[in-house]
């Protein structure tokens, strides 16, 4: 390539102003949005990639028996760090304890601070070092901990900060004035170990007890391990060895009563199980889990996907500038054949176009790198992730091997015509243009094109239509009036929190509180239990523990016998139980009716009478099959939930008013009940905001390989469409041939576009228990959408065909 | 020099068959100014391009540089093009993305020629016909006698041997056209052998030999009279 190629292309754009602006933004928008999925699925793929030795290091899993369909979460007995350490091909053992939700107090106001209390080994495994002050001594003084960067700014509003003190507080009766021994980085933001804080184990702010059983594990407390495990070493025989010092630990020997053995059924109490540090963020199980750290997770399949759609777009965008550069290049047949006759070699023909292609590229690619820095704030507020780290010098690198590679891959069919050219025929007016065979591809390609257009639409049609419905799909109770709030910060339930109800209960704009360890919607706290007939029929159910005015708060009536009733009922009273339909029914009772009076045992506890059956709750997503429920009168729960007697805005005051007088150095966080529904489906609602805009560009990119189809079918068919008018044909026939031209490219991408978009809505529609009766008209939708971009696309050739003035064309 | 024997052309269509050249024999000597004559559609153009190696017979032979070339590759056949036969059109066929300079250029970049003696020749050539003054300007900043005139630069910088010429004054005026016909002339005194294609009988007349092509043959001397 040389030099005067490249000058020769900058004045072929600047000559075609329209064109190159065309040209270059088409491609320029499919490599931004190229850019931004690569970009997330390389963020992705790239998790906990920051740790030092990442691939070797392994978390430890646990998953608790006893509790019947328990998830694995990644947590592991405590004890196992030291036992980890004797193990062969373990060459160390560490982590963290997130055991305490931390508060700190500066100047009187009140922050929520993210923090771990880390076991000895943490910060050298994790490669963590100090940007300001000692980190070893800050972490073994019983008055001093570590915060990280942001956290000082938030706290203090600057990062100097060493020396500066805060009132910790862990729990309602524990607090410490503690001072900033040392500032670290924060950890990045693809990281599933977050933290804001780092406390040791000296601090003063953790109970002796609680310090001890972090090195020894005696009690049987989990914590967050890592190990980090030479490469070849065996890991099952590490996982069979860990497994075995569970079995075996005194701690957990004496918890297994005969009752829990019988329900164990063969299997262990405790499994364990290693998983590699960097698959902590697709981890599945992990994320199914209410147990397990609440860390941003992903769904690998999804990340996948977004990859596909990125190549898709960069292919439609590509195949576009193809298409115009194509057109181009029979409109400089005439120039290639002088070049052929002056002697110019094949080689250096082909070289001259990649080098033409390449500008166009290059150009593309410093627009597209411009678009893709200016929208990547929003665009990492649509995924929920901070992806500022992406605006690297590496990354923009990256992005110019991508242009570079499309440069050269679409100057290849461009420069095939090229070297087709006959000059013999051209110099002598003999009109030699593209093949048949390669006008077929290129409407092959924009057939393509559209039935992209068409999949990506109804798809994400289909998703939000769903997400929509989930949303809004009634979860068995009016939400409206509702506010749900947690007694956190270590709040111990007990007198004060009963006194705290009672006030809140008293305040104007207050019609009622209930107590509960689940709000509807959320099944963080619920435990499984077995429920037994005397008759031996038993039914697996989640037993959630509410206080006895639950169901008048949440306004719920019974649909046999009665619910629990305040006048009727004593709080934590163990003898009446509430069952819904779902149990009832798996209890082998063929109407709700008759489960009333029934007598039922959980394992060894009281029997329970069953009083009422309730109507079903959604305690989970629309993704989960509705389970068996039961309901007991206790008030260990957490969880609030305020009926207001008025307005929301009036009830949450109120609710603050009392919490700041009983709970003043405690952070309050109201939720309307409402949101928690909307929270489970705020993933699906962010991927059918990103596919929105997906499938806008594809269709821009679409209607724009449609113009250009029918400017190049105008342009072949201009000497036909002059005799045609010259014989007398009326303007809306030529519109019409014209348009039959267009009409069949969308027929032929429907062909191929609404099958595999119809299997993809059946694919994903598939975990929902209920599907929108909306979600396959989309496909219908998605059509028309298509061909209404189509018919704009197609508008001003078609006049311009129609309005074609035969003697002009028949002389030219 | 240029010899062909019995040569056939045909351009095969979806239906129809066309014979633009039909079992010609022709000999052109080195330094001949040749003239060729004869009716639209008579094969003119085909034989040029015969001649000048950018189409190859379907039969026959053609004796280049003594050289049989009939059914050589298109790579091959540019390869032997290159910098010993010079072109020139009737629309002058510059390339309007390249400078004036950068047209004559291109001839001597395709050969090969260092880039130091590219701007000695170029500039020597545009001088010589009279246009170093346009070097910087586009063709469609000239008139249609500069761009001839360029055009011829840019067939000679080369120093071919010869110069195939497709009606060269048949977009010109007759001023601009007898300044061609003598710049060929002159060509042609130096040297140059010339095959010309033409219409006008006044041009044809200047050429040292007349050779009339009806339906693709060759015409006898009295009928290329008639036909001219």
């Amino acid at each position: 390539m040389k030099l005067q190629d490249f000058r020769v292309g900058a004045r072929l754009l600047a000559e075609s102003p329209g064109y190159s602006l065309v040209a270059v933004l088409g491609l320029a928008v499919g490599l931004a949005v190229c850019l931004l999925l690569l970009g997330y699925a390389r963020y992705s793929w790239q998790y906990n990639a920051y740790v030092p030795d990442a691939d070797n290091i392994y978390l430890v899993k646990q998953r608790n028996n006893f509790a019947i369909g328990a998830p694995w979460i990644d947590e592991g007995p405590v004890l196992l760090r030291n036992v980890a350490t004797t193990l062969p091909g373990v060459t160390s053992s560490s982590g963290y304890l997130p055991w305490f939700p931390l508060t700190a107090q500066v100047d009187g106001h009140l922050f929520r601070l993210r923090d771990v209390t880390v076991l000895p080994g943490f910060v050298e495994m994790l490669g963590i070092r100090a940007i300001s002050g000692d980190l070893t001594d800050a972490l073994s003084r019983p008055d001093s901990f570590v915060v990280t960067r942001s956290a000082a700014l938030r706290l203090f509003g600057t990062e100097n900060v060493l020396g500066r003190t805060a009132v910790l507080k862990s729990a309602e009766a524990l607090t410490v004035t503690a001072r900033i021994g040392a500032v670290v980085p924060d950890p990045p933001a693809n990281s599933t170990i977050r933290y804001e804080a780092l406390l040791g184990l000296n601090l003063s702010l953790l109970p002796r007890f609680m310090a001890a059983e972090a090195l020894t594990g005696k009690l049987g407390f989990p914590g967050n391990l890592l190990l980090r495990i030479q490469p070849g070493a065996s890991l099952e025989a590490i996982t069979a060895a860990l497994q075995r010092a569970v079995d075996e630990a005194p701690v957990f020997q004496k918890k297994i009563s005969p009752e829990i053995r019988d329900k164990l059924a063969g299997r262990k109490m405790i499994d364990i199980q290693l998983s590699r540090l960097r698959d902590a963020y697709f981890d599945n199980e992990l994320a199914r889990s209410p147990w397990s750290m609440q860390v941003d997770r992903g769904d690998a399949n999804v990340v996948a996907g977004l990859v596909a759609v990125a190549v898709i777009i960069l292919a439609l965008a590509a195949v576009n500038y193809v298409n115009l550069a194509t057109l181009r290049i029979i409109r400089r047949q005439r120039e290639i054949a002088i070049r052929k006759t002056l002697g110019v070699s094949r080689y250096r023909l082909v070289l001259q176009f990649v080098a033409e292609s390449q500008l166009v590229a290059l150009l593309a690619t410093a627009a597209g790198l411009l678009l893709a820095w200016l929208t990547l704030p929003m665009f990492g507020e649509l995924m929920n992730r901070d992806l500022s780290s992406l605006s690297t010098l590496a990354n923009a690198a990256r992005a110019l091997v991508i242009g570079v590679s499309v440069g050269l891959l679409t100057a290849i069919y461009p420069a095939w015509i090229a070297l087709g050219v006959r000059p013999a025929h051209i110099l002598v007016g003999r009109a030699d243009t593209e093949s048949p065979r390669g006008k077929r591809l290129r409407q092959a390609l924009s057939v393509l094109q559209v039935a992209a257009a068409i999949v990506l639409a109804s798809f994400t049609l289909a998703i939000y239509w769903q997400t929509l419905f989930a949303m809004n799909a009634s979860p068995g109770f009016d939400p409206s009036h509702l506010l749900v709030f947690e007694l956190n910060d270590g709040i111990i339930v007990g007198e004060r929190s009963d006194n705290f109800v009672t006030a809140l209960s008293q305040q104007p704009g207050i019609a009622g509180v209930t107590v509960s360890t689940d709000a509807v919607g959320r099944s963080k706290n619920s435990y499984g239990v077995t429920l037994r007939l005397q008759n031996g029929r038993s039914a697996a159910v989640d037993m959630k523990s509410v206080s006895r005015n639950f169901f008048i708060e949440y306004g719920l009536r019974p649909v046999a016998g009665r619910l629990f009733d305040p006048a009727v009922d004593r709080d934590n009273s163990t003898e009446p139980l509430v069952i819904n339909s779902i149990t009832a029914r798996a209890l082998g009772f063929t109407t709700p009716q008759q489960a009333i009076g029934q007598t039922v045992r959980l394992g060894d506890l009281p029997s329970m009478r069953i009083v009422g059956v309730a109507p079903d709750l959604r305690f989970g997503s629309l993704r989960e099959a509705p389970r068996g429920l039961g309901y007991q009168l206790q008030t260990e729960g957490v969880t609030l939930t305020v009926r207001a007697s008025g307005s929301i805005a009036a009830a949450e005051q109120a609710v603050r008013t009392v919490w700041s007088r009983f709970y003043p150095n405690s952070i309050l966080e109201l939720t309307p009940a409402k949101d928690i529904f909307a929270a489970s489906y705020a993933d699906d609602a962010r991927l059918a905001k990103l596919l929105g805009f997906s499938t806008i560009i594809a269709l821009l990119i679409a209607a724009f390989g449609v113009y250009v189809l029918a400017a190049d079918a105008v342009r072949r068919r201009t000497k036909e469409i002059a005799l045609r008018k010259l014989f007398g044909t009326r303007r809306g026939d030529i519109g019409r041939l014209v348009a039959k031209d267009i009409g069949a490219i969308i027929l032929l991408a429907a062909v191929i576009a609404l099958p595999i978009a119809a299997i993809a809505i059946a694919r994903y529609l598939a975990p929902f228990i209920e599907q929108t009766p909306l979600a396959f008209w989309s496909l219908a939708i998605a059509l028309g959408l298509a061909l209404v971009t189509a018919a704009l696309a197609a508008a001003r050739q078609t006049w311009t065909a129609m309005a074609l003035k035969p003697a002009v064309a028949l002389r030219s | 020099m240029l010899e062909l024997k019995r040569t056939t052309k045909r351009f095969v269509g979806a239906e129809v068959v066309t014979t633009a050249l039909n079992d010609v024999s022709l000999q052109i000597g080195a330094g001949e100014y040749v003239a060729v004559v004869g009716p639209s559609g008579c094969g003119k153009s085909t034989l040029l391009s015969i001649l000048g190696l950018l189409d190859s017979p379907d039969e026959g032979e053609y004796w280049f540089d003594g050289r049989n070339v009939a059914g050589r590759s298109e790579g091959e056949l540019s390869e032997l093009r290159r910098g010993r036969i010079g072109f020139i059109f009737q629309s002058f066929n510059l390339i309007e993305e390249l400078s004036v300079t950068e047209n004559v250029e291109l001839a001597l970049e395709y050969a090969g020629i260092p880039t130091a003696e590219r701007r000695e020749r170029v500039t020597h050539m545009l001088d010589k016909l009279g246009v170093a003054h346009r070097g910087k300007h586009r063709p469609s900043q000239l008139s249609g006698g500069q761009q001839q005139r360029v055009a011829i630069a840019r067939a000679l910088v080369n120093r071919p041997g010869v110069l195939l010429a497709d009606e060269p004054t048949g977009n010109l005026d007759s001023a601009h056209g007898n300044e061609v016909m003598s710049i060929l002339e002159k060509i042609n005194a130096e040297g140059t052998t010339i095959v010309m294609v033409t219409h006008s009988p006044s041009h044809a007349a200047r050429a040292s030999r007349v050779i009339g092509l009806v339906d693709g043959a060759l015409a006898d001397q009295g009928r290329a009279a008639a036909v001219s």
